[in-house]
């Protein structure tokens, strides 16, 4: 007799898995189906090109969102652009051009600031989502005064990240970076420290976690994680942008929360939000294949809410007989 | 050390080379059309056309694809109004087009970036955009370019040595406006800049010129500036809350177009007794004109949207016969109109709220004889014969 134990717990622990992993495969098979393109090496290689800071950014938010208190992170897309237009701006500008410096810097900034607004959500005990708001804002703001208007060069070595005409590019190579950070985080206790904060933050400072310290350590990687994917949205731009970033933050709770994680906290991982990002990516190049003409751009926005609204709501169908069951 | 002086030498020689660049591109601008590239951005490229020699890969028919980033305006419909409504049916009847495929991106470069690269996947034959990111997409342009689907730019430059401007000299629009306003108000007074969204090229560019333009004018003060995003609803908004803090005289508003309609709204709301406002070409404030004729001397076409539409559509079709565009960008100056203009385009009974557009009349935005000019082959691309 097989012991199907460990199989129906594993399954038990990813069921919020199921949509977006359904949801993914339907949309591959209309891609393949409406745009076969996308399954050449030059549609795979754009593909990563454009799916990866998305990606990053939403594997960002991930470990941020886990911590509970509904700390969803609304300042990471201006703080990937303030690491975009500082890396152009200053880094660059200065004549500071060597990967070494760059990567350090990007890691650097984005831990940096995120252990930063850790640190106000600890202790002076201002509502995340009112830090991250304001941290939005204030972005925005140092973002357009660095670099008024987009322009500036990207180091040499860079300029030719964004042509996205082979599968085996660099940009592939940091998002297998961002993946192997996240595979060595959930291997050590802290991850499990992080999910009990998340689910119950009481009873976890009760049995021994010290609670502040996961959010830091959870600030503290998604900052990291937020670094990346701004090396790789500036490989895509090529170039410094003070205002585009801002539409990373939207983007990424979208798929963050369409990946299957919690916003209430202690749900969530990297399989879950690279699925979400990677369906957002594809449910917006299965509607560039529909022809709207002059309904476009109507037709396109109402078409991706749709899309998304079904999809959590099934989410929610499935995920609520369990929540009422553990009332 | 060596290694440094050589790669200075290599950037000197760059630099060098692409100055020659411009010079040899400005050089084949038609005489009778440099005015229109005076006090340009100088992020505006202006060498020598790199499809002057290109040849479609096949067709006509041709598949034309707009990778639009934006939808959320009167500005927008009335282009896409003149692309889907009156050139495509035009161009499909006389078998030059075959398809007109439409994206939207919502300004998210990435998006947009994605749709384009899909497109040039698909097959598509051109490519145009407006008004994007001028930095952001050049990767994506150089990719297409490479499998010879050439990118036009309408209404807003992109700064890649592979696409080709059709497009307003927005700087110079604005220097026409700020210098126009501050005749108006008597060269002196108090001035409220609304510019259009901070960080966008065209919106810096006219702010830029604005600027320069009222240095001639020492008495002539910018006291304040807001970001109208375009948008009259929004413009209204911030003038309103502008007005409301800051109780000191305004002697004029340098608004950047399509939002002077909402700035209007805001000073009659205000209950401020209005004063002169730099209008480009919303049907709306052209009514508030129109029923007030003593409220300006004279508007300006910036960028009228359907006129724009065309003129994109025209340099597309004669790239694509192979009629060999001189030059990286085609600009266009501001063309000034009255209220007899006005009268002529608006009845009496005109909607103050209208959505809709005034245009330059005719083909006088960018006349057939002068596009003429840009091309090594010209040629009417309706009767274009290959």
């Amino acid at each position: 007799m097989i012991d199907t134990k460990p199989f129906r717990s594993l399954m038990r622990r990813n069921e919020h898995l199921f949509v977006p992993i359904a949801l993914f495969i339907v949309l591959l098979v209309a891609a393949a189906l409406r745009s076969p393109g996308l399954f050449t090496s030059s549609g795979v290689a754009g593909a990563i090109l454009v799916a990866a800071p998305l990606i990053l950014a939403t594997m960002a938010l991930t470990p941020i969102v886990m911590a509970g208190r509904g700390s969803v992170d609304l300042a990471v897309g201006p703080l990937l652009g303030f690491i975009n237009v500082t890396l152009v701006q200053w880094l660059v500008g200065s004549g500071w051009t060597s990967p070494v410096t760059i990567f350090a810097w990007a890691l650097f900034v984005g831990a940096a600031y995120q252990v930063l607004q850790a640190l106000v959500i600890i202790y002076v005990r201002v509502a995340p989502v009112i830090v991250t708001l304001s941290s939005y804002l204030f972005l925005t703001g140092v973002n357009l005064m660095i670099m008024p208007r987009a322009g500036g060069v990207v180091p040499e070595w860079m300029t030719k990240w964004g042509a996205g005409t082979s599968i085996i590019s660099p940009v592939l190579f940091v998002l297998i970076a961002g993946l192997a950070i996240w595979f060595v985080f959930t291997r050590t206790a802290f991850h499990i420290h992080l999910r009990m904060t998340g689910a119950d933050e009481r009873m976890a400072y009760t049995s021994g976690v010290r609670t502040n310290w996961v959010r830091i350590g959870a600030h503290l990687l998604g900052g990291m994680l937020v670094g990346l994917a701004a090396i790789c949205h500036t490989a895509l731009i090529s170039s410094g942008d003070p205002v585009q970033a801002g539409t990373y933050t939207l983007q990424a709770i979208t798929a963050l929360v369409l990946g299957g994680a919690s916003l209430s906290g202690g749900r969530g991982g990297a399989i879950g939000s690279v699925l979400g990002a990677l369906n957002m990516f594809l449910i917006s190049h299965l509607l560039a294949t529909f022809n709207f003409g002059m309904f476009s751009g109507f037709a396109t926005q109402i078409s991706f809410g749709l899309i998304l609204i079904i999809s959590l709501l099934i989410n929610v169908l499935l995920t609520a007989p369990k929540i009422q069951a553990m009332r | 050390m060596k290694a440094k002086l050589s790669s200075t030498l290599i950037t000197a020689g760059l630099m060098l080379s692409s100055q020659a660049g411009i010079a040899a591109g400005l050089d084949e601008i038609p005489p009778s059309e440099k005015a229109a590239y005076e006090r340009i951005d100088p992020q505006v490229p202006l060498g020598i056309s790199p499809l002057r020699d290109f040849k479609p890969k096949k067709g006509p028919p041709w598949k034309i694809g707009y990778a639009s980033n934006y939808a959320g305006n009167g500005w927008r419909a009335a282009i896409m109004d003149e692309f889907m409504n009156k050139l495509l049916p035009r161009y499909k009847e006389a078998g030059l087009v075959s398809d007109f495929v439409v994206t939207q991106s919502e300004l998210k470069d990435t998006v947009q970036i994605q749709q384009m690269r899909q497109m040039v996947d698909d097959g598509v034959d051109a490519i145009i955009i407006c008004c994007s990111n001028v930095t952001a997409i050049n990767q994506t342009i150089e990719y297409a370019y490479n499998k010879g689907v050439p990118v036009f730019s309408f209404s807003g430059y992109v700064t890649s040595p592979y696409a080709i401007n059709v497009t307003e000299n927005a700087a110079a629009g604005g220097y026409i406006a700020g210098k126009w306003l501050a005749e108006e108000i008597g060269g002196k007074g108090n001035v409220l800049l609304v510019s259009g969204i901070p960080g966008f090229a065209t919106s810096d560019s006219f702010d830029i010129g604005a600027k320069d333009a009222l240095t001639a004018f020492p008495d002539v003060k910018i006291v304040g500036n807001v970001a109208g995003n375009w948008t009259d609803q929004v413009a209204q908004v911030e003038v309103q809350k502008f007005l409301a803090t800051n109780p000191q005289q305004i002697d004029g508003m340098l608004v950047q177009s399509s939002s002077e309609n909402g700035v209007v709204n805001a000073v009659l709301q205000s209950g401020r007794p209005l004063m002169p406002i730099v209008l480009g070409g919303e049907a709306s404030a052209a009514c508030f004109w129109r029923k007030n004729p003593e409220f300006v001397s004279k508007s300006f076409h910036f960028w009228p949207p359907r006129a724009d539409a065309r003129m994109v559509w025209d340099v597309v079709m004669r790239t694509l016969q192979g009629q060999g565009p001189k030059v990286q960008s085609i600009l266009r100056p501001a063309l000034p109109y009255t209220i007899d203009d006005v009268k002529a385009a608006l009845p009496e009974d005109c909607d103050l709220n209208s959505t809709d557009w005034l245009e330059p009349t005719g083909d006088n935005w960018a006349p057939s004889k002068v596009l003429d000019g840009f091309f090594d082959k010209p040629s009417d691309p309706l009767t274009w014969k290959p």
